[in-house]
């Protein structure tokens, strides 16, 4: 499984997501990479999935945005995790 | 190690909008000469493009604009306000905690960004810079951003 998580710079938000990303998935035992990029790079990042703000997915490419899972928090790894559970495991 | 220092963090500090409290987060890593001026305009111009996406967490916000020659070293400020303030950020606002990140290349600030999102994944740590004030609470502050925490 690959995650990108994107926001405006890609090197605030996105990197703190992933390094929790990294954390989540480590914990759980679940195989996956994750990146982080800005959104205007985003195309020439393939993934299964995407993580951004709200913002950032609605400037998300069309055929990405149903694959952009949307959080609220990219600090707390607990509502993170939450969030993601949804959609990943 | 890249380390935080206590002139990077001040407490309840007052702002009268969300540019007035980006600015002086910022001016603490101008008064530190690792960024000038022009980067905080650099931080509006972001703002003004991508909108408040940058607050990333409840009452949580990063600003940030790219690695440019307005950045003279990384650096990364920390500021709670007086009196929380919107930004905009249907979800996520009022935000009392201010943050300001610079980068030389995109890559030298990745160990303090760290420590820092290890510092406010922490609920406990949130609630105490809720009612941090004074100097003893910013050596506080400064020893458990700086502190290693488990992988």
């Amino acid at each position: 499984m690959k995650i990108v998580a994107v926001c405006g710079m890609g090197m605030g938000s996105s990197l703190i997501a992933k390094m929790n990303i990294d954390s989540i998935l480590n914990e759980k035992g679940i195989e996956g990479t994750v990146e982080n990029c800005d959104v205007g790079s985003v195309s020439g990042h393939p993934a299964d999935w995407y993580v951004a703000t709200q913002e950032i997915a609605n400037n998300m490419p069309e055929e990405f945005k149903k694959r952009t899972i949307i959080l609220h928090d990219f600090v707390n790894k607990d509502e993170m995790e939450k969030e993601l559970s949804k959609y990943l495991f | 190690m890249a380390k935080f220092t206590k002139n990077d963090i001040q407490l309840k500090v007052e702002a009268s909008d969300c540019f007035d409290a980006i600015q002086k987060s910022a001016d603490l890593l101008i008064a530190s000469n690792a960024i000038t001026e022009n980067y905080v305009k650099e931080i509006f111009a972001t703002y003004k493009k991508f909108g408040p996406y940058f607050v990333i967490a409840p009452g949580i916000a990063l600003a940030h604009s790219r690695p440019s020659k307005s950045v003279r070293h990384k650096a990364i400020s920390l500021i709670t306000l007086k009196s929380p303030i919107n930004f905009g950020n249907k979800e996520n606002d009022p935000v009392f905690i201010v943050c300001v990140i610079a980068s030389t290349n995109g890559n030298d600030h990745i160990a303090l960004l760290k420590q820092l999102g290890q510092f406010l994944g922490i609920r406990n740590n949130i609630e105490f810079l809720k009612r941090a004030e004074g100097q003893k609470d910013v050596c506080k502050i400064v020893a458990l951003l700086n502190k290693k925490w488990k992988e």
